[in-house]
């Protein structure tokens, strides 16, 4: 009877476990208490982090309970990950939630969107600098696009073995925007030109609201089609919303499906940090890229609007660019928040919305660029 | 290999630049777009007013007032407002202006205000203020 | 078609609701005369309705002066949706003879609570239309649109 307790205690958790696992359960804990705690994207960090609790349960290997075990039910909801199956998906949502009347009525803000994608090429390049292969270093560059789905989306089909790493940066990065872009912010912009105010938008029409995302999607797909799976669900989730006719379509799309997709690809992904797999030399490269992609994407939009000033005759608030990473809405509500500091009657979010939803588009494309690149 | 040493290898800078521009490329392709479609749709929708675009600017204001000529009696209400507002700042309050009229004894001064308002003499500005349209009151009034 | 379910149609903050929401919406609605000059929600008063605009004009200001005027048959005026107390941020005078449909303030909450995602929508809509029609009143705190990200 004695060996049959020991034989079960070497089958438990306690008798498996190693440091690693325990650092990863409590990078767990961190992540569901910045969700539920400090509110930063609590709808993914807290499937993220519970997601670690279940990938960082020691098990013995052979029973087809780990993620990386072919015949186990977590191995099969991860397929959905490693395929690019949910990233289209809550691509769909999110264009089914998206308005996009603030960058209809003021285009020029979009450029601003493609200004922070600087930051996924220049990373890319510190990535191979570092030495990554090209199709990991187009992998870890995509961090600075603050799109969990297209950075796990790219990673799937350039460097599966990554989506770890690159997924938890990206998504700790992005809940963190509301702490990593005010400083850079404000070193890059004068009070003068935080006290900005940016003119009232015109009123965007229907017909315009319902051609957009089919010129978009046209456009963009036709110059970079390997941006195809994610710009076509983009736009296809928008039309549902401004058709009208299909609301019930668009509802579904972003509540519900939107819902189970991010359950799943957050439970998923946090599963696959397995203490033994993630903590590698290479993820911790890969944390570094990741923050300087960030801080490089929120730095360039800035730049840009500043530039884009000493062209302009009606003057752009330069805070606006760092709503071009595609955090949405966070980043705008960055933007709102630094503006507000300076003068609180200077309502920047409306504005805001527009180099960010933007920054969705500019990222699904660079997405794309280096996909054809690299495949 | 690391270094630039790397990235020269894997042609990482041509990678950069080209991803960069093709990025720019397409966004500042679709602003373009966008900045147009606004007007095309205007065209399609209203084709009589292409006819307008040829003439001096400001004639396009002129379908979005409800109200396209005033009668003897609100131009002359028309004049009474335009005294009250030469007393008031450039951007004043509505119910001030309301209230100036009430006290002055204008006539019938809610009808006169909405007739106002449709003939876009007076037009709200984007802070919750009005502004006293001059050149649409000279056009209707005098 | 009844005079009811077409207004609610064509109003931004309700268009996305199911039918038979809509038909809920329509029971708690009441027809009302307004009259040129009357204040029918004053700045600081308990707020028991939200309006629904049939026809005539009608004057939304704020104490400080600010106003915003409602012409079109659907518009929605009801500023206190963001508000927890129940007190009308802004007065509403009726330019001139008109019909509005007066929505019963405290029915309408309870009947957005029993569906989260119904309020949600609800929310969002309002805050878009909110953000278009008067800007400068109050602005709410967030876009409406949940990270997801």
């Amino acid at each position: 009877m004695g060996h049959l307790f020991v034989e079960f205690f070497q089958n438990t958790g306690f008798y498996l476990c190693d440091y690693r696992y325990i650092i990863m359960i409590l990078i767990g804990f961190v992540f569901i208490y910045l969700g539920i705690v400090k509110d930063y994207e609590p709808l993914l960090l807290v499937p993220i982090g519970f997601g670690m609790l279940v990938g960082n349960i020691p098990i013995f290997k052979g029973l087809g309970l780990g993620i990386y075990e072919t015949n186990s039910v977590l191995h099969y909801l991860y397929f959905g990950v490693t395929q690019g199956i949910y990233p289209p998906l809550i691509f769909l949502g999110i264009g089914a939630m998206t308005d996009f009347s603030t960058l209809l009525a003021r285009p020029v803000l979009m450029l601003l969107g493609a200004a922070a994608q600087t930051g996924v090429f220049l990373t890319f390049l510190g990535a191979l600098a570092l030495g990554f292969a090209p199709n990991e270093a187009a992998s870890i560059g995509i961090i600075g696009g603050a799109d969990g789905p297209t950075a796990i989306f790219l990673t799937a089909k350039l460097a599966p073995h990554l989506i770890g790493p690159i997924a938890v940066a990206a998504y700790s990065y992005m809940a963190l925007v509301p702490v990593i872009q005010p400083p850079i912010m404000r070193l890059l912009t004068t009070r003068k030109e935080r006290l900005i105010r940016m003119e009232e938008p015109r009123v965007v029409g229907k017909k315009e609201k319902v051609i957009f995302p089919i010129v978009a999607f046209l456009l963009c797909c036709f110059l970079a089609p390997a941006a195809l799976p994610l710009l076509g669900m983009l736009c296809f989730g928008n039309l549902l919303k401004e058709a009208v006719v299909t609301e019930r379509l668009a509802q579904t799309a972003r509540t519900s499906l939107i819902d189970i997709a991010t359950i799943l690809l957050g439970l998923t992904v946090g599963a696959s940090t397995q203490g033994d797999v993630f903590l590698t030399p290479a993820s911790i490269k890969i944390f570094v890229l990741g923050a300087g992609s960030f801080g490089v994407a929120t730095a360039a939009g800035p730049i840009f609007a500043k530039i884009m000033n000493l062209f302009l005759k009606t003057k752009i608030n330069p805070l606006l660019g760092a709503a071009g990473v595609s955090a949405v809405p966070d980043s705008a509500r960055v933007v709102q928040m630094v503006g507000q500091k300076e003068d609180p009657s200077n309502f920047l979010l409306m504005h805001a919305m527009a180099p960010n939803v933007s920054g969705v588009i500019g990222s699904a494309v660079a997405a794309g660029i280096l996909w054809s690149f690299m495949a | 290999m690391y270094g630039f040493d790397a990235i020269n290898a894997n042609n990482g800078w041509s990678i950069a630049a080209v991803g960069i521009i093709i990025v720019f490329t397409g966004l500042v392709m679709l602003s373009l777009i966008i900045s147009q479609l606004y007007k095309v749709l205007e065209f399609i929708e209203n084709p009589k007013r292409f006819e307008f675009l040829s003439r001096k600017k400001g004639v396009e204001k002129k379908e979005k007032y409800t109200l396209l000529f005033l009668s003897k009696n609100q131009k002359e209400s028309a004049k009474q407002f335009s005294l009250i507002i030469k007393t008031m700042e450039e951007h004043f309050p509505l119910p001030k202006l309301l209230r100036l009229a009430e006290v002055n004894g204008l006539g019938e001064p809610y009808n006169n205000l909405t007739t106002l308002l449709d003939a876009g003499i007076v037009e709200p500005d984007t802070e919750g203020y009005f502004i006293w349209n001059k050149e649409r009151f000279n056009k209707l009034v005098s | 078609m009844s005079q009811k379910k077409e207004l609610i149609n064509k109003v931004d903050v309700f268009k996305t609701l199911d039918d038979s929401v809509k038909e809920r919406l329509e029971s708690i609605m009441e027809q009302r005369t307004v009259h040129e000059g009357e204040d029918f929600a004053v700045e600081g008063a308990q707020a028991f309705y939200f309006f629904i605009l049939i026809s005539g004009k009608i004057m939304l200001s704020t104490k400080e002066g600010k106003a915003v005027v409602f012409k079109e048959s659907g518009d929605f005026i009801g500023f206190e949706l963001l508000s927890s107390q129940g007190i009308y941020k802004t007065t509403l005078k009726s330019l001139s003879e008109g019909q509005v449909f007066f929505l019963d303030r405290s029915k309408f909450l309870a009947m957005i609570q029993e569906d989260s995602l119904m309020a949600e929508s609800i929310m969002t809509e309002w805050e878009s239309y909110f953000l278009k029609t008067a800007p400068f009143i109050e602005k709410p705190g967030s876009t409406g649109a949940e990270s997801i990200y």
